[in-house]
């Protein structure tokens, strides 16, 4: 009976596993009593008491209808698999498939809205050729959708560049007022510890002026503090990684932290370029927008972005801007991620 | 589930996700864009952030945005007033609601020479009795994982299912696969006769 009992209670698992299934299922169906409905669905769930479980076997051994028709079913669907499942993706349609998840892993971090940023997938088919198909309408909506949006990316593009050319930007030409958002000798600071690091390459030099510690060493050195530690809830994901942190000193008054970032290069996964973030404890002594970043040009040609959130004021340098958008947006920085990501591509030295 | 596990797994499903397209929409272009579709949807970063590895898994999920974009598709085709034929075809073979299905003996049954015919058969089903048959025979889904993925209540996909065995076990006994069949009476026994105790 212990052998019956396990007949009838196969789980879904080995339903799964095994064309044919388990008996209990082939049963159900709209017609059926329903009292052995729920028997057999018990059966199939592996939830049949030991009672149930001779009760049913004594209809089916009762009725040898009931056990042929639990033979058709399985033949069916035995049958059905046999037959019906050669059939396989084309090798073309599953390296696009391919592509588009490699796509959308780079853009993962950068969109997580709407269809328009999904990944561009050449589509093997044009729309024209599918006969009467509902699909030629689909594309000609995405078509007018992705045209609108471009044409509210450019025109919040221009505005922006014109706002920033004009008010963020302070640059070393002397032109503009370097104290207007960042203070100069901030900027200063920050950009020679960003030069000494990239003469290094991997970041040797700075690492001799201060010394990078776990995550765990520097909590316990500024465990208070360190709490308000920019949090990445999915590193891998984001590609975006936490690489180290240490106190810094920086100019005036206010605890600093730095934190340094690994952060892969979206088209090649395998690269990473290494983002410097230093935290200072908001004093409000810079006339900065909240949630808003800023690019600001330091005295020795070196972009540095910064945005206050939350109490806190952010500097990140890196080398390339890509990198401080996807650390920037996986800090989680709110409004920042949509001044940034509806910036024109403004090259910012020039200006 | 961190993104990799969720793409490896995701990809792992590629074959059921066109099969199933491809059931539904008859054109092996339209069930590749359907495909492309559903992926696209599935590879959104809120998607995998949202997904739970719970229920019938990753491949019941998929399959039911696959359902999803087919079916919304046909509508919004449908309310354009775009014909579209694809799989909507219905075979005269379709018995009345209270028609019950043919007998067989098992012991007679030619199972391994019904495949041309059992092909052609489910072809012929309407998209909804086809979906769940082959969810049911092939995918190997369970009541209630289908019915998830239809979002409908198990009584229905019972139902469907029921109905497509019935008009498939009358095209395989048109061709004559089952040698003996017995009466209508005695089947529906399976129906009548009471639980014991």
């Amino acid at each position: 009976m212990a052998h019956e009992q396990d007949k009838l209670n196969q789980g879904s698992d080995a339903d799964r596993a095994a064309p044919g299934g388990s008996d209990a299922e082939f049963f159900l169906d709209s017609r059926m009593d329903p009292g052995l409905a729920a028997l057999l669905r018990k059966a199939a769930d592996g939830e049949l008491a030991y009672e149930e479980m001779v009760a049913l076997r004594m209809y089916m051994d009762s009725n040898a209808m009931a056990e042929d028709r639990v033979e058709f079913e399985r033949q069916l669907r035995a049958a059905c698999r046999r037959t019906m499942s050669e059939v396989r993706a084309p090798d073309e349609l599953r390296s696009r498939v391919r592509a588009m998840v490699d796509s959308s892993r780079a853009s993962s971090v950068e969109d997580d809205h709407a269809p328009s940023g999904m990944p561009v997938v050449v589509r093997r088919v044009e729309m024209k050729s599918v006969e009467q198909g509902p699909y030629r309408y689909v594309g000609w909506i995405w078509k007018v959708r992705s045209g609108v949006a471009a044409a509210i990316l450019l025109l919040v593009g221009f505005a922006g560049g014109r706002w920033l050319n004009d008010y963020a930007f302070v640059g070393s030409k002397g032109d503009v007022d370097s104290d207007r958002f960042v203070r100069a000798d901030v900027a200063g600071y920050l950009s020679n510890q960003l030069a000494t690091f990239n003469s290094s390459g991997d970041g040797d030099n700075i690492a001799a002026k201060v010394q990078f510690m776990s995550l765990q060493r520097a909590a316990l050195l500024a465990q208070d503090w360190l709490q308000q530690r920019p949090q990445i809830p999915h590193e891998e994901e984001s590609g975006v990684m936490f690489a180290g942190g240490t106190q810094a000193t920086m100019p005036g008054a206010g605890r600093a932290f730095h934190f340094r970032y690994r952060v892969q290069k979206p088209d090649q996964p395998d690269k990473f370029q290494l983002v410097s973030v230093f935290v200072q404890q908001d004093r409000l002594e810079m006339p900065l927008e909240r949630d808003t970043t800023y690019g600001v040009m330091g005295p020795i040609d070196t972009t540095i972005w910064v945005n206050r959130h939350d109490g806190l004021v952010y500097y990140l340098l890196a080398e390339s801007r890509w990198a401080v958008r996807r650390t920037v947006l996986a800090l989680g920085l709110p409004e920042a991620s949509d001044v940034i990501k509806s910036m024109p591509e403004v090259d910012v030295k020039a200006n | 589930m961190d993104r990799a596990a969720f793409e490896t797994e995701a990809l792992s499903h590629l074959d059921a996700v066109y099969r199933h397209a491809l059931h539904l929409t008859h054109r092996p272009a339209e069930a590749e864009e359907i495909v492309q579709e559903v992926y696209s949807r599935a590879l959104r970063p809120s998607s995998v952030a949202a997904f739970q590895p719970t229920g019938g898994g990753m491949r019941s999920w998929l399959l039911a945005i696959c359902h999803n974009v087919f079916f919304s598709a046909r509508r919004a085709a449908s309310r354009n007033g775009v014909p579209s034929t694809a799989g909507i075809e219905r075979t005269s073979a379709e018995p009345m609601p209270d028609e019950g299905p043919p007998a067989w003996d098992r012991a007679t049954m030619r199972w391994e020479q019904v495949d041309t015919t059992l092909k052609r058969a489910i072809e012929q089903l309407s998209p909804e009795y086809r979906e769940v048959l082959l969810m049911w025979g092939v995918e190997g889904l369970k009541y209630r994982e289908i019915a998830a993925i239809l979002a409908v209540p198990i009584g229905t996909v019972m139902s469907r299912l029921h109905r497509a065995r019935q008009i498939v076990a009358v095209e395989l006994a048109k061709d004559g696969f089952a040698r003996h069949s017995r009466t209508r009476g005695s089947l529906d026994e399976t129906q009548a006769k009471p639980l014991p105790g």
